[in-house]
């Protein structure tokens, strides 16, 4: 800008970039009552706007970040790139949780978890009719898991063997009088306690077994619980 | 580069700008779940192409190109519906701040809602994202001068719709 302004040069370049702090400018602005206010008036309009601009992110959103990258994973045919981008990607997703760079935390089993679960949703039928038992038979042989009792498990209405983490496991869908529960049967993936999570109102169940894992999901508690009593007592992980 | 030094150069530049990205995304789509599905993608294809990232310092255009492009292949799948962003609270709002910057917030979303997208998204890449006149004339694909006639017909029907015009001493340039 040139050594001098007139005031609707000030105004336009104000107006277009409030913060822009070019020596002409700022000597104008002392100088001339009317464009101080013009100026100030402007840098209260841009508070206002930053403050409304702010939306609110959604809660869980980094998070969510992950599990798409998951779903992403379990698609793509170059699985071992995009697995790679689910690691950086949680990373990301601490790292904005938690307001800190480089965390070396793998990515949670209970997020891989719901992340089958909405990767499948035609599986998710209320009531629907049950499996063939020699369908079921063969989706638990597959990832070695011995039937104990099947009338104990009760009504499966989805069974079928899932690519998950490296390993062929068995996916079932089993109703129960409060709704449908996903269980996942996880040989291999060993826990050291029992855990709890929740996401986008599903509500998931970590239960450490000998030589493995049970992961059950559902959108009610109730069926949560009514489920774990059944499928713990009716199958045992590692042929 | 290791995949140990490729996760580290990630998370650095990316991280921190999570939260402003769906912002943008937000404020170009006015739509939540269409914007969260954006920033996904986004992040994406971000960690796919990072090697075509050659100056870090460049990050915050780059993803938010990256994010333009997202938001336009979306557009051609789906139309989102608008909500009335005027009933979203403020992200940091407390008790004590109600009151006129409630207010002026609220007339400032539906303001913004209401305002045609060329005018819109200079102001949201300035405000929001700190992104000078030179990189938002990058990102958009326009003139300089453009955007500056824009930004500043983007302040001035904003500050109508609060009933607070500026005062111009004639019409604004072109």
């Amino acid at each position: 800008m040139s050594g001098t302004t007139t005031c609707i040069e000030f105004r336009n370049a104000v107006g277009a970039e409030p913060a822009r702090r070019d020596p002409v400018l700022l000597r104008h602005r002392l100088e001339c009552r009317g464009c101080g206010e013009f100026a100030r008036g402007i840098e209260q309009l841009d508070r206002s706007l930053a403050g409304a601009l702010a939306v609110p992110v959604p809660e869980g959103l980094a998070h969510r970040v992950v599990l798409r990258a998951t779903a992403d994973a379990e698609r793509r045919p170059l699985r071992r790139l995009a697995l790679t981008a689910v690691a950086a990607l949680a990373l990301v997703a601490v790292g904005a949780l938690l307001g800190r760079g480089w965390q070396q935390d793998p990515l949670p089993l209970g997020a891989a978890v719901l992340a089958h679960a909405h990767h499948e949703p035609q599986s998710w039928q209320v009531g629907a009719v049950p499996v063939a038992s020699t369908q079921l038979q063969g989706v638990l042989d597959r990832g070695e898991v011995r039937l104990l009792d099947a009338a104990r498990l009760g009504p499966v209405s989805y069974a079928h063997s899932c690519r998950f983490r490296g390993r062929q496991v068995p996916h079932l869908v089993v109703q129960s009088a409060a709704g449908p529960a996903m269980v996942l049967l996880l040989p291999g993936e060993r826990l050291a306690a029992e855990q709890r999570f929740a996401e986008d109102g599903l509500r998931g169940l970590l239960i450490p077994v000998e030589d493995g894992s049970i992961a059950i999901v559902a959108a009610e508690g109730a069926a949560l619980e009514a489920v774990r009593q059944r499928v713990t007592s009716a199958v045992q992980l590692g042929i | 580069m290791t995949m140990s030094a490729r996760h580290h150069r990630f998370d650095a530049l990316v991280g921190a700008l999570l939260p402003d990205l769906y912002r943008y995304a937000y404020w170009l789509c006015r739509d939540r779940a269409l914007a969260e599905d954006v920033v996904q993608e986004t992040l994406l294809r971000a960690w796919r192409s990072l090697e075509s990232l050659r100056d870090d310092k460049a990050a915050k255009p780059w993803l938010i190109t990256i994010l333009r492009r997202e938001l336009a292949r979306t557009y051609e799948r789906v139309r989102p519906e608008l909500v009335d962003v005027a009933d979203l609270p403020l992200a940091e709002e407390r008790a004590e701040d109600a009151g006129e910057r409630a207010v002026d917030a609220a007339l400032l979303r539906r303001a913004m809602q209401g305002l045609e997208p060329e005018y819109r998204e200079p102001l949201v890449l300035q405000v929001l994202l700190g992104q000078t006149v030179e990189e938002i004339a990058a990102v958009m694909e326009l003139n300089p001068a453009t955007v500056l006639t824009r930004l500043f017909r983007a302040r001035k029907k904003l500050a109508a719709a609060l009933d607070r015009p500026l005062q111009p001493l004639t019409a604004e340039g072109a």
